[in-house]
């Protein structure tokens, strides 16, 4: 059907312009009188979106008509500011028979929302895309807010209380009950340092009558060399660090030293600014030092295909793509990835816009395909021998070469000029190493990739960034030193928000946005605005990682017990207004390190090589290929087959199976939220895989060596290992019954009876959750 | 054609599709109530539900993934014309601009050794290297106009599997858990099985991608335990599982008593299928019941019988409704660079590897009434080129990788059988009538499984991916 006579040529607008206002909860929609503007135009955005741009939008224009240009559509008379009557929109999508969308009218309450929008929106829209761009709240710079007016005084402890009172007191709700002492410990044990309490250390808590008994017990926590593992894990995911080069064979590359840099930089506590800069261009600094250089591998973590005859190209391209990618999703919480073939659909980014970016990238010295076993630029940590052993086969290789050139002229035919060159590749490579960013000395002109791809070459770009957001300093350098530089500026209006979002996220297991991944216009709005800009502006003051999550573990906030009752769950399911505390299940390394803890076999060695815990037999000859370079898991033996799960060795293409199940990534990419799914599959894991029957059989083994009571003593000390928190006579009822039931059906072995008693004490939700 | 819309089947995928369809992370709380595949629960109503325009045929999906890519000049897709010219090096007008993985310096035009002859009343052309496969010629839906992105085996390999050349997509397979559910309470709706060796694989070809790890394919192994981790440890019987998931039950309902986390319900029935799982695996992977003319046909106790088993398995799990079985067969890589690799020696080797079994299967599913409901496929990453792949050093005959033209079988499904569908031109270089692209094959493969590719969508980092990212056209042209 043509509803619009055609011929029109349409210009690709930058999209969505015009209909980027700021967004507010979705409450709003229950009354759609309602006054504040934003609030419709998030309402009709939605409707146009869900329900007219799948036909009319960026992928499809039907009839030449894009609904996310509102331009066009007022150009076009297809809406008339201020007059729904007169507007064609409204015509096509109501009476009696509409005639948009086919077969699948609009409601009265979707026609009322667009009716509204064209009579009260549209004439206040601005023109310009700049004004549009800073109308979304994520792009405007965060102001420090007033504190709100609360009802109840004795309540909170912060800032953060006021803002959560204040929205609580606005639904009505009030705060839940302090959690216990015990359950307290438990839950910041895990959240900071990702290992639970000891009895030890649970029983000084509830016994210490000081007043800041929580304050010292969150400084020792982050003192602890525990919390640089524990979060530096989730900056590891975000920098999609593994220890292979992913693609065809997927072979092993040496950067484990950047992740112990991440966890010494968490535990010293780097400011985030610094962390920031030196990650991205500590090469760029006046005169770096190792730790920066070794900071640098964070954008080296892009994949490597070393497959024969893969396309260098080609495979450049993709990793300078995913640089960018990974640096506008952890910075700025966008995706951009859109724009890499065609000007952002729902994002004020053009694909100029994505290739200025991809410039600060594309001066880089390394390369995406090779056969290198390891690709260059490394910082080497040679020994003198090595050094002299590897100049005897450079020299070796040197010497070939000027013969080669004699004999044939043909470099690549030489065989023997081949075996030299391997011989010294393979001798390099077992050299300790890491994987650094260096600069080009003359680097190649970036082009807009027409489609994205890199055989169409567009106009030339140079380093810059978008224009929605405040341009990059005239002094700063134009290269990635400039950019980090940007990103960590005061102006910047995203990266203190993203980032203090993310360790809201983790704490109570959903972010003030809800869309950690997406802060554009696409994203939800946050659930406390006030509360995101006052710690986003108290981050940006001194960027200190601990002062920041300190200030969130102390809360009342954070201090509420998690239990929940129908009424609750019924009108806050998801726990937006924090009625409660956080409860989730643990992610997957947690899940390892707290059995290990809790049976007593955790290693506590930090950082070094990766190593090979038990997995099951052949997983990785399943998909070998039978070459005398395969890549083999062996077991590792003594301690390391007890290291916390941040160190297992990170195959991409088949990572260690039971952290897999419990939703890790392959760290082919950047990962910013992790699912948290219950499947039988893990049960299986959690019951089954030797790693836990082993703990499980030390667990066992420490409830008969620790406690020399009743078996029901030995069952609460098991039960106060697992949940710290003092069991009740049912719990302990329970699995004295399963004890008894298991000694008497083999004929009064023990042993294997408490190894069951351990096995479930492992399994329990409550084990696997922090609550 | 406008066919019944109250087929309860079909009411429950798009009630389902139409829930899920809204996507993003804000299923987390969705995934939560996930079990094994289908037990997706939210107190969110489907707000809307999406037209359907056809009703499926195909319940189920097996794909038979030849890794390495299988020469379709040397089975399927006869060239005259290059026994003509074999040897001479190929016009370089046809292929300026081209790039290939290996060939660097002589770009020599390869004929096929082996015999074709026309099979079936459809007449459809085999090699004689796959026998058993010609003689149910008319059962085959042949698409030789296959065409795809990249002749790297990785970026071929995911592309084929997930739709995009970059790692981190969600496999066909797990688009299709997400989207339809398994049909199956106690076991995975999307499996996997490798045999062969010589080819690398990554688990990155069967993984979830952004989808709920719930989605990932299953890999059943052979050796050991059939899934990991399925094995009681020493000190645990039947007997004990149960008492202990019994006290686990009690505890976790305890705590769910205590807390009112909803959570707790699905981890409790999580649990409760883990142990239906340590029986329905075993059953399924016993081999034993199965009749002995059923193993002859198939020939599961010959030499190096693992992919027939493995065919024979993946029948026994689309009858006990798993939605998508992924059968990966290796080293259909046939360079000419070493004695044993090439189209001489390794892929005749190949061929009697898979020829049997995979005739087998059509012929066993069509016995069991089975073949119209499951859509099969047999191909690989991309094809091989014309040209002999030749190094200084070797005279074995190969062939490099080809991504320009290669050939895809299909049956059952609901497709027209005994067509051969689209051509290559005389030399097979490049495809001069219905082009197919990889993502056309997908967009196809999800309408016969009642899926409208442009509507399975899922929200990730702002944006709604798809099996067939912004392409794909449903092949009309090939539906019965």
């Amino acid at each position: 059907m043509v509803w619009l006579r055609r011929g029109v040529l349409l210009v690709v607008a930058i999209a969505l312009a015009g209909l980027a206002l700021p967004r507010s909860p979705w409450r709003a929609m229950k009354n759609v009188r309602a006054t504040d503007l934003t609030e419709i135009a998030t309402a009709a955005e939605r409707v146009l979106v869900q329900r007219c741009q799948q036909c009319h939008g960026a992928d499809k224009q039907e009839a030449d008509l894009r609904l996310d240009d509102i331009q066009q559509l007022v150009q076009r008379q297809i809406i008339i500011p201020g007059d729904s009557a007169a507007s064609l929109l409204l015509h096509m999508v109501s009476g009696d028979k509409p005639q948009m969308p086919p077969n699948d009218p609009l409601s009265a309450k979707e026609i009322a929302v667009l009716r509204q929008w064209v009579d009260e929106v549209v004439p206040t829209l601005p023109a310009a895309n700049q004004q549009i761009a800073s109308a979304h709240w994520s792009f405007r710079k965060p102001e420090r807010p007033a504190l709100p007016h609360v009802e109840t005084t004795a309540w909170a402890r912060n800032e953060i209380d006021q803002f959560v009172l204040a929205r609580l007191e606005q639904e009505e709700l009030s705060p839940s009950a302090e959690v216990e002492r015990a359950t307290f410990i438990r839950r910041v044990s895990l959240d900071l340092i990702g290992i639970p309490p000891t009895i030890g250390e649970v029983d000084e808590f509830l016994h210490d009558p000081e007043e800041d008994a929580v304050e010292r017990l969150v400084d020792r926590l982050l003192a602890s060399p525990q919390y640089g593992e524990q979060w530096g894990r989730h900056w590891l995911d975000l920098a999609r660090y593994a220890d292979t080069h992913g693609y065809h064979r997927d072979l092993q590359r040496q950067i484990w030293m950047y992740r112990d840099w991440v966890i010494s930089a968490f535990n010293r506590n780097l400011p985030f600014d610094q962390f920031t800069v030196e990650q991205l261009a500590g090469d760029l600094l006046a005169s770096p030092s190792k730790r920066q250089l070794i900071a640098t591998g964070f954008h080296r973590n892009s994949m490597y295909n070393q497959e024969g005859g893969a396309d260098e190209m080609e495979f450049r391209v993709k990793a300078i793509v995913d640089r960018v990618e990974v640096t506008s999703a952890v910075w700025l919480g966008m995706t951009m990835q859109c724009a890499q073939c065609h000007n952002h659909p729902n994002d004020p980014i053009t694909q100029r816009e994505f290739y200025e970016l991809y410039a600060f990238f594309n001066s880089s010295l390394d390369r995406g395909a090779g056969k290198d076993v390891a690709p260059f630029p490394l910082l080497m940590f040679s020994t003198e021998s090595e050094k002299a052993e590897l100049n005897r086969l450079e020299a070796l290789v040197a010497e070939r070469r000027v013969q080669a050139e004699k004999e044939s002229g043909d470099l690549t035919q030489d065989e023997e000029l081949h075996r030299r060159q391997v011989v010294r590749d393979k001798y390099r490579a077992g050299i300790r190493s890491t994987m650094i960013m260096s600069e080009e000395a003359k680097p190649q002109p970036t082009h807009v990739l027409l489609r994205g791809d890199h055989e169409r070459p567009g106009p030339r770009v140079h380093p810059n960034v978008p224009r929605i957001w405040p341009r990059l300093p005239a002094d700063a350098p134009r290269n990635r030193l400039g950019l980090a530089m940007w990103l960590v500026s005061p102006e910047n209006p995203l990266t203190a928000r993203v980032t203090v979002n993310r360790f809201w996220e983790k704490l109570f297991g959903i972010g003030l946005v809800e869309t950690s991944h997406d802060f554009g216009t696409q994203g939800l709005p946050p659930s406390h605005p006030e509360l995101l800009d006052c710690l986003a502006t108290e981050f940006q003051t001194g960027w200190d990682v601990k002062r920041q999550l300190r200030m969130i573990v102390t809360s009342a906030t954070y201090r509420q017990t998690s239990a929940v009752s129908d009424e609750l769950l019924a009108c806050d399911p998801k726990n937006r207004w924090m009625s409660r505390g956080p409860r989730y299940r643990l992610e997957a390394e947690t899940i390892r390190d707290n059995a290990l803890a809790i049976s007593g076999l955790l290693s506590r060695q930090i950082g070094g090589p990766s190593v090979f815990p038990p997995q099951p037999a052949n997983l990785w000859k399943d998909i070998e290929i039978n070459y005398e370079n395969d890549l083999a898991w062996n077991d590792s033996a003594g301690s390391d087959r007890y290291r916390r799960g941040t160190y297992t060795f990170w195959r991409r293409s088949m990572a260690y199976p039971s952290l897999v199940l419990f939703d890790a990534p392959s760290r082919e990419h950047c990962t910013v939220s992790r699912f948290r799914t219950s499947t039988p599959l893990q049960a299986l894991a959690l019951l089954n895989d030797p790693v836990f029957t082993e703990a499980a059989e030390a667990l066992a083994s420490r409830l008969t060596t620790e406690c020399d009571g009743s078996t029901a003593d030995r069952i609460a000390y098991g039960l106060r290992l697992c949940l710290a928190r003092g069991p009740t006579e049912d719990e302990i009822t329970i699995l004295v019954r399963l004890f008894e039931t298991e000694r008497d059906s083999r004929q009064g072995n023990e042993h294997n009876a408490w190894n069951v008693v351990a096995n479930v004490l492992l399994n329990l939700h409550a084990t696997i959750s922090n609550w | 054609m406008n066919r019944s819309m109250t087929n309860p089947e079909w009411q429950r995928a798009i009630t389902r599709r139409a829930l899920l369809a809204r996507g993003g992370l804000s299923l987390a709380p969705i995934a939560l109530g996930c079990l094994l595949n289908d037990q997706v629960r939210s107190s969110e109503p489907s707000s809307r539900t999406v037209s359907p325009q056809f009703v499926p045929r195909a319940k189920s999906v097996i794909l038979l993934t030849m890794a390495g890519g299988p020469s379709q000049i040397d089975l399927f897709d006869p060239k005259p014309k290059l026994d003509e010219l074999d040897g001479q090096p190929i016009s370089p007008k046809l292929i300026e601009g081209e790039k290939f993985a290996l060939i660097r310096r002589e770009f020599k035009l390869l004929r096929s050794p082996y015999r074709f002859a026309k099979h079936g009343e459809s007449g459809a052309d085999f090699s004689e290297l796959l026998p058993h496969m010609a003689n149910i010629a008319d059962d085959f839906t042949i698409v030789r106009s296959m065409t795809t992105d990249s002749f790297n085996h990785d970026p071929a390999q995911l592309l084929f599997n997930t739709g995009s050349t970059i790692p981190g997509r969600p496999a066909m397979g797990a688009w299709l858990s997400y989207g339809l559910g398994s049909e199956c309470r106690d076991l995975p709706s999307f499996v996997v099985m490798l045999s062969g060796e010589g080819q690398p694989l990554g688990a990155h070809c069967w993984s979830s991608g952004f989808l709920p790890a719930a989605h990932q394919g299953v890999q059943f192994r052979s050796g050991g335990d059939p899934v990991l981790y399925l094995s009681d440890p020493a000190w645990a019987d039947r007997a004990t599982r149960r008492r202990s998931l019994d006290a686990l039950r009690e505890l976790n309902q305890l705590e769910q008593a205590r807390t009112l986390d909803p959570e707790i319900e699905s981890r409790i029935a999580a649990y409760e299928l883990s142990f239906r799982m340590q029986a329905s695996v075993p059953s399924l992977m016993d081999l034993s019941g199965e009749s002995l003319a059923t193993h002859e046909l198939y020939g599961t106790s010959e030499g190096n019988a693992a992919f027939a088993q493995n065919c024979l398995q993946a029948r026994r799990m689309v009858e006990r409704g798993v939605r998508f079985v992924q059968i990966y067969h290796r080293d259909w890589d046939h360079h000419g660079l070493r004695e044993t690799g090439g189209i001489d020696a390794s892929l005749p080797a190949r061929c009697r590897e898979v020829d049997r079994a995979t005739a087998a299967l059509i012929t066993d599913l069509k016995q069991c009434g089975l073949l119209d409901s499951t859509l099969v496929v047999w191909g690989g990453e991309f094809g091989r080129t014309p040209l002999r792949e030749s190094s200084a050093k070797t005279k074995y005959p190969g062939r490099d990788h080809h991504r320009r033209a290669f050939t895809i079988l299909l049956a059952g499904g609901g497709l027209k059988s005994g067509t051969t569908f689209g051509a290559t031109d005389e030399l097979g270089y490049f495809v001069t009538e219905n082009p197919v692209h990889v993502h056309d094959l997908h967009a196809t493969l999800l309408h016969c499984l009642g899926l409208d590719h442009e509507q399975l969508t899922y929200r990730h980092l702002g944006r709604d991916f798809r099996l067939t990212d912004v392409r794909g056209r449903v092949v009309a042209e090939i539906q019965a």
